[in-house]
């Protein structure tokens, strides 16, 4: 904020909500759907789409209401200072977790499918420098990097699924609407948590250059994340079957070990997603861990978030080792999501912007 | 200086991440593996005696890895190696292996495991086995799973003309264009689905004389264990019901003379349905094909539309008859849905699915089959 540099415009704002929000459940959410919705997977996914939108829509009204400050500054606004410290200090802690969380299922998944051998705290360790090097850069670099890799990623992931088209067999989402709509509206958090990182808006909007158009952007850019979420799960399902996607713990991965490309020089395609899938996992870290830092020094008021990263470092790493293995991060996981992750994502913007409405119309200023 | 310093201790810190160095020529690349029942004699030693509860070996497996410093041309000896060794299961076989190898053994490009009949029968080991190949991050999905009548050992002893591992050789057989459908087109990740879902499956069955491999008929796989043999024939009409033939070769006997078709194509449809309390399967099956041969100095019966029908029909007669003799074996003898008509049901018909899912066994060694072929004779070769 007090350096020049930083701003950004809504698109590039998009580019980083799309990217933070595609990380580590991509690959387990084929999984968590069969599970509890069957074939309907489809339709729980484009309904957790519908409700996203329409929660981008919401938090980016809210934002626009205050343009070039963030959650910080307007939360003080509107839930005066104490309340207004004790939410930004949630959310603090919301992005630590989210980020011990991904640092944990980066470490974990490396370590199954890389290096066998390496220890899992040299993986974290060396991972956490890389995110802080980016985190300090702030949000400018954080943006163009975000735009450049979103693509490529994108791409390399499109073009693995192509050779799988022939063998796909969409039978598998056969018979529609069996599941009880009871369960099909259980299912709706889980999808909505998928789209976690989408809160990063609530801060990212006071770098805006462009305030009107975030409606707009972020809309499609959680409409966009929305698309690429239906394609995996369809594409997986559809390959696997029901029964198999259930057995795997990151089914999303899992898929391109089928590909078998014939006379291509390249045998195990699966390294080279799992290689733009670690850019995309990276940078959702290192979005979520900006997202602490920057919120950290919005409260304690210092202008420079840099080195507050670096000292957030030893906390993150210790909370990242805290689950004892893969089971228990992945409850630490759905707690998380549970709790802070609705909160945040739901519950508070929401708030935020009834009391918004409230206050101006209590005020009686009517504003544009 | 300082920020010399900084980039120094951070490079040290962050490219070192390399524990899992290997170089490429101690990396032991397995490209086939044959897996065995163990039942011989134990090992008895004196450490047995000390530990009274060790577990007793009950695998055997032979790994083949090609001679990485032959292909580069620096080495000599043969182009494949192999070695055996038995053990607990695979896993501890590994770790055994550690002791008399001096690379890192790796499956990331495996090609073929063999199982052995004996191994295969036993529901126990193959559980394993099939868990252990899904589970592993390592071992892909297009590899080949095969059944070998005898010893897999035997299979992975093939001295093939052509001096390329077996792996490779069994890969390059399964994917041609004109692969016979006489062999399964199952690949491990066929399998491993339809046994999911369905509960049974085929595995191709490899067989070899001394220098000759072949890969025709298959193993059915029901209750993850290996319940019988389809012969080549079997399995070919078994492909038909499946919808999976690319060619096919048949003869057919025309005024008393045999006649070789080529089916070239071939499109199966399969609808399953409850009629009076029974399993009702049809399929319906529309092929194309050639005459390959006809006699000699023949001229003109080739172009009589007629006569042309009268082959077709013949074709059509042929296929209906023993594809509903092969769907009889299945049921009656194996009892495996092999077809997947219990998904068919699931997914197109779940209310008629969820009458019959409890006996479903029961109900497709029950069911009633029905063929139509269609054939059509398209092209004729180039005399008339």
């Amino acid at each position: 904020m007090n350096r020049n540099n930083d701003q950004i415009s809504s698109a590039q704002l998009a580019f980083t909500l799309a990217i933070t929000m595609i990380g580590i459940g991509i690959l387990s959410m084929p999984r968590t759907l069969v599970e509890k919705v069957g074939p309907d997977a489809l339709f729980v996914v484009l309904g957790g789409i519908v409700i996203v939108v329409v929660l981008a829509f919401i938090i980016s009204k809210l934002v626009t209401k205050f343009p070039k400050e963030g959650i910080v500054e307007f939360g003080n606004t509107l839930l005066g200072k104490f309340l207004g410290t004790v939410m930004a200090l949630g959310l603090f802690a919301h992005f630590i977790f989210f980020t011990a969380i991904e640092v944990r299922m980066f470490g974990e998944i490396i370590k199954t499918y890389l290096l066998l051998h390496t220890p899992l705290e040299v993986l974290m360790i060396s991972y956490l420098l890389t995110v802080v090097v980016v985190v300090r850069g702030g949000i400018e670099p954080f943006a163009r990097m975000s735009q450049i890799l979103f693509p490529i990623i994108l791409i390399s992931s499109a073009m693995a699924i192509l050779p799988m088209i022939g063998e796909l067999d969409f039978t598998h989402f056969l018979p529609v609407f069996r599941t009880p709509v009871l369960d099909l509206v259980k299912a709706l958090p889980l999808m909505i948590f998928s789209f976690l990182g989408l809160e990063l808006i609530l801060l990212f909007s006071a770098f805006v250059k462009d305030t009107k158009n975030i409606a707009k952007n972020v809309m499609f850019s959680a409409g966009f994340t929305g698309l690429i979420y239906f394609v995996t799960v369809a594409v997986t399902i559809a390959r696997f079957g029901l029964v198999e996607t259930t057995h795997m713990i990151w089914p999303g991965l899992e898929i391109y070990k089928t590909i078998d490309i014939p006379g291509a020089f390249i045998e195990n395609i699966q390294i080279y997603v799992l290689a733009s899938w670690i850019l995309s996992v990276l940078m959702t870290t290192v979005g979520v861990y900006y997202g602490a830092s920057l919120t950290l020094s919005r409260i304690i008021k210092s202008p420079e978030q840099g080195f507050l990263a670096v000292l957030m470092l030893p906390v993150i790493y210790y909370l990242a080792l805290m689950p004892d293995g893969l089971l228990q991060t992945l409850e630490f996981m759905d707690l998380f999501s549970n709790y802070l992750g609705t909160l945040y994502l739901v519950l508070v913007p929401i708030v935020l912007l009834g009391m918004s409405l409230f206050i101006k119309k209590k005020g009686g200023s009517k504003s544009e | 200086m300082n920020k010399l310093i900084a980039i120094l201790v951070s490079l040290s810190i962050l490219i070192t991440g390399c524990w899992d160095k290997v170089e490429i020529n101690k990396r032991i690349f397995v490209i086939s593996m044959g897996i065995d029942k163990f039942e011989g004699q134990q090992f008895k030693s004196r450490e047995n005696e000390i530990f009274p509860n060790f577990i007793p070996d009950r695998y055997k497996i032979t790994f083949t890895y090609p001679n990485l410093a032959l292909i580069v041309g620096d080495g000599a000896g043969e182009a494949t190696h192999k070695i055996t060794s038995t053990g607990i299961n695979i896993n501890d076989i590994q770790k055994n292996l550690n002791t008399h190898l001096e690379g890192v053994i790796s499956f990331d490009h495996i090609k073929l495991i063999v199982l052995g009949e004996e191994m295969a029968k036993d529901e126990e080991l193959m559980k394993e086995v099939l868990d252990f190949i899904e589970r592993s991050p390592e071992i892909g999905r297009r590899i080949h799973l095969m059944v070998a009548p005898g010893e897999a050992a035997d299979i992975l002893s093939t001295k093939l003309p052509q001096p390329i591992p077996l792996g490779l050789y069994v890969r390059d057989l399964m994917n041609k264009p004109t692969r016979a459908a006489r062999s399964a087109d199952a690949d491990i990740g066929y399998i491993l689905r339809n046994l999911h879902e369905s509960d049974a499956a085929i595995v191709p069955r490899i067989n070899s004389s001394k220098n000759e491999i072949v890969v025709a008929g298959a193993a059915v796989v029901k209750n993850y264990k290996m319940a019988g043999w389809l012969g080549e024939m079997e399995t070919l009409y078994l492909m038909f019901m499946l919808d999976k033939v690319d060619t096919a070769t048949g003869n057919v006997i025309v005024d008393k003379r045999i006649l070789p078709i080529l089916v070239s194509d071939s499109t199966t449809k399969m609808t399953v349905s409850k009629k009076e309390g029974r399993i009702h399967v049809a399929f319906n099956i529309e092929a194309e094909g050639s005459i390959t041969q006809h006699g000699f100095a023949l001229v003109g019966q080739t172009f009589d539309p007629k006569y042309i029908r009268r082959v077709e029909k013949d074709v059509e007669e042929r296929l209906e008859k023993n594809i509903a003799r092969t769907y009889k074996i299945i049921r009656e003898k194996f009892g495996a849905d092999l077809i997947q008509a219990g998904e068919y049901l699931r997914k197109k018909d779940p209310k008629v699915w969820d009458e019959v899912k409890d006996n479903w066994e029961e109900y497709f060694t029950k069911s009633q089959s029905e063929v139509n072929v269609r054939m059509k004779i398209r092209r004729v070769g180039v005399t008339r």
